[in-house]
């Protein structure tokens, strides 16, 4: 590792950080992008053994708690009814991740204006349609151009295939004159930018052995290494540091074998995600920002929004391919904008998945009292196994400061850094749109013909999106960052990660998230000249 | 026979309680032609397994034990197999979250036999690098969708 002067230091290998990374490369200035994690390996990831599912129990769970990596940091989400979900490698959370990748709508960036609640974003839809595009082109979107449920735009590839589980459902939609679309994913249907197409691995979430799936390291950071930009694994950064006039100076951070380093910097930006960014700032305290760096507005950790999920199953008698395939299959945006006569504002996207292997179709069905133990425990299993598939429904969150992501007083990481806690309630409006999602997924698995239909709310283990920690806006008392990502009290700071969302939308963020990241590059590209004014 | 090297963390009162405990919850069955969750090779892994949450499994043996106890004032292998089981629903399903551990260890070892995996119609092999075959998908019906037109504000 050269230590000498950086231009630009990321931190955060993950979604944003690797795409922002690719597009400031063209500036050719020194840019390194810094991770606690480490390099994946694609032909050590859980699908190329039998035990593929088993491993979602322990170093590829979701949770960062139950795998305890090395390169992990625990979270306390003991106060919360949904767990957190993330990855901390080079990819980030995208090595994890289904690669479920819808936009925004327009509609979500003015939200105050619509429906009078929350705020409006700083910036529209339009502001990030060129940007939605060109993620769409360096991810490789696969999916079918037409979609009724947004304003025109193309995909690169065809859709994943239906399968007999996304024809059941599209059949049960169709039936009550519903919206469904084949769902767009970051996975590749035909050979794409040196990337594999699908086999149909049916291990989406533990990460791609075949490469089909758009995680950001097979993705950008394979583009902004070819140009340049260096990744540095393995280093833990603990603050970021200031000089006198409260400008960022660059970070100590613990390498791997737990030797504390500094390393200076002209500009940094942050991509470690909804809690990892909050927990950092609130870690870089100083008598210039006593309360966490950028925090003049307090804001910093509050308004932590994660989408609360329902998940709705559908039984039938024919036999599907509920192990066989992407997870992804079709969504439906029919209840996506707001309709008042439904007791709440604002909306969600159903998603299908295809279903569960054998492991998770034990895990869920004994879970929810739908497998027995004992003797009836074969029956019971084998009436679900294959012949279960299912709707989740997204729902909106709105942003509420008493949401939040603070310092927890005991727990650490590894090498001692205060470890985050997060404070989470579904609100009412939330949870009247839960069970209005609910009800509505019953009767799609009534039409489409399901003989057993349950559900559960929330789900859980779903803490995935994680959005709203460090708001962008343009009165720096009500945000954190500015329209283009700079913090509103550090002039050399962005932040570029899911935490700058105004509102969480009802769909998954990472295509968003993405093109945020290269949106904010753009900003920096255009006023290099006068970027700290 | 059980290796012996795999049980290093857990005593034999527990690893035999464990055992009982696995036959009860998923037994073997002439039926399917399956071996049940205590079967010697099923249960060698659950013991290999276990050692990443053993403390957590000994915890969650620990509330089996005096939940039997507290109820019928007898240790958990000395009753009746339907009151083990009955004492398995409910510390599993109700009270504990603690007892999770249980249910994830044995389903997890369980559903990856190559046995099992036969019985359900799943060959017993990684998923990568052959793959699925997914059935083609027919995209005209998507065409009353289509019909409805735009649904964006
Ligand atoms: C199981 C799962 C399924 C998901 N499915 C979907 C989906 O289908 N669609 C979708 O849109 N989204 C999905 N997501 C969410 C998606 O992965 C995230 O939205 C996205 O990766 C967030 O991007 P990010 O750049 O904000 O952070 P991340 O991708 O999480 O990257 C943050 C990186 O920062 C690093 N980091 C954090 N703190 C430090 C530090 N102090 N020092 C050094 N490095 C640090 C971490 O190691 C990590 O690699 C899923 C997530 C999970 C876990």
């Amino acid at each position: 590792m050269n230590k000498s002067r950086i231009d630009v230091l990321i931190i955060g290998a993950g979604a944003s950080g690797a795409a922002v990374a690719w597009s400031l490369a063209d500036t050719r200035m020194r840019i390194v992008c810094m991770d606690q994690g480490e390099w994946m390996s694609p032909e050590a990831y859980p699908s190329t053994g039998q035990d593929w599912e088993a491993r979602g129990l322990s170093d590829f769970s979701y949770s960062p708690n139950q795998r305890r990596r090395e390169t992990d940091y625990p979270i306390n989400d003991a106060d919360t009814p949904i767990a957190i979900a993330n990855f901390n490698g080079i990819g980030g959370s995208t090595v994890l991740y289904a690669g479920h990748y819808p936009r925004l709508h327009p509609s979500d960036f003015r939200v105050k204006s619509l429906d009078g609640v929350a705020d409006d974003w700083p910036i529209s839809y339009e502001t990030l349609a060129p940007y939605y595009a060109v993620n769409d082109r360096m991810t490789g979107v696969s999916g079918l151009a037409g979609d009724p449920a947004y304003p025109r735009k193309q995909v690169a590839m065809g859709p994943l295939p239906l399968g007999k589980s996304g024809t059941a459902l599209a059949k049960g939609f169709n039936e009550l004159g519903w919206h469904w679309w084949p769902s767009d994913s970051a996975i590749a249907t035909d050979t794409y930018d040196g990337r594999s197409a699908c086999i149909n691995l049916g291990a989406c979430a533990s990460g791609c052995a075949q490469g089909a799936k758009a995680s950001a390291d097979i993705t950008y950071l394979a583009h902004a290494r070819r140009n340049r930009v260096e990744v540095w694994p393995r280093c833990r950064v603990r603050e970021i540091t200031t000089n006198r006039s409260g400008m960022a100076t660059g970070v100590t951070y613990f390498d791997a074998d737990g030797i504390e380093c500094y390393q200076s910097a002209e500009v940094v930006i942050l991509a470690c995600n909804g809690i990892g960014t909050p927990r950092l700032l609130l870690n870089s305290k100083s008598t210039a920002h006593p309360d966490g760096l950028g925090n003049s507005s307090g804001l910093i950790g509050k308004n932590f929004m994660c989408h609360p999920y329902a998940a709705i199953y559908g039984v039938f008698d024919e036999p599907l391919d509920t192990y066989k395939g992407p997870h992804n299959n079709i969504w439906s945006h029919q209840f996506y904008e707001s309709d008042p006569s439904r007791g709440f504002v604002r909306g969600f996207i159903y998603e299908s998945i295809r279903g569960y292997g054998p492991l998770g179709t034990g895990l869920i069905g004994t879970a929810l009292s739908r497998i027995r133990w004992g003797m009836s425990h074969h029956d019971d299993y084998r009436k679900l196994f294959n012949h279960t598939t299912f709707l989740q429904s997204i729902c909106e969150d709105l942003p509420d400061e008493t949401n939040r992501i603070t310092l927890d007083d005991e727990l650490t990481d590894s090498n001692g850094i205060p470890a985050p806690k997060v404070f989470y309630r579904i609100s009412k409006n939330s949870q009247r749109m839960i069970d209005f999602s609910i009800d509505r997924a019953y009767e799609v698995f009534r039409a489409a013909g399901a003989t057993e239909i349950f559900s559960r709310n929330p789900v859980a283990e779903g803490g995935w999106h994680l959005l709203g920690t460090a708001r962008m806006g343009s009165d720096p008392k009500a945000s954190v960052v500015n329209e283009w990502g700079r913090s509103h009290d550090v002039k050399n700071l962005f932040i570029v990660d899911g935490s700058i969302f105004v509102t969480s939308g009802g769909v998954n963020p990472t295509c968003t998230i993405q093109a945020l990241a290269l949106y904010i590059a753009d900003n920096i590209k255009m006023r290099l000249a006068n970027l700290f004014d | 026979m059980l290796s012996t090297a795999a049980n290093t963390q857990l005593d034999d009162t527990q690893v035999s309680l464990l055992r009982t405990v696995a036959g009860d919850m998923i037994p073997c069955s002439e039926q399917f032609q399956v071996p049940g969750a205590d079967d010697d090779m099923i249960f060698n892994e659950i013991l290999v397994v276990a050692q990443r949450e053993c403390e957590r499994l000994i915890e969650a043996l620990r509330l089996l034990e005096l939940s039997a106890q507290k109820k019928y004032s007898e240790s958990f292998i000395s009753l009746k197999k339907n009151r083990r089981i009955e004492i398995i629903e409910t510390e599993l399903l109700d009270s504990n979250a603690e007892c999770g551990v249980i249910r994830e260890l044995i389903l997890q070892c369980y559903y990856r036999d190559d046995r099992v995996l036969r019985s359900l119609g799943v060959e017993p092999r990684a998923p990568f690098p052959d793959g699925y075959d997914v059935e083609e998908s027919d995209w005209s019906l998507l065409e009353p969708v289509l019909r409805r037109g735009k649904i964006y504000r």
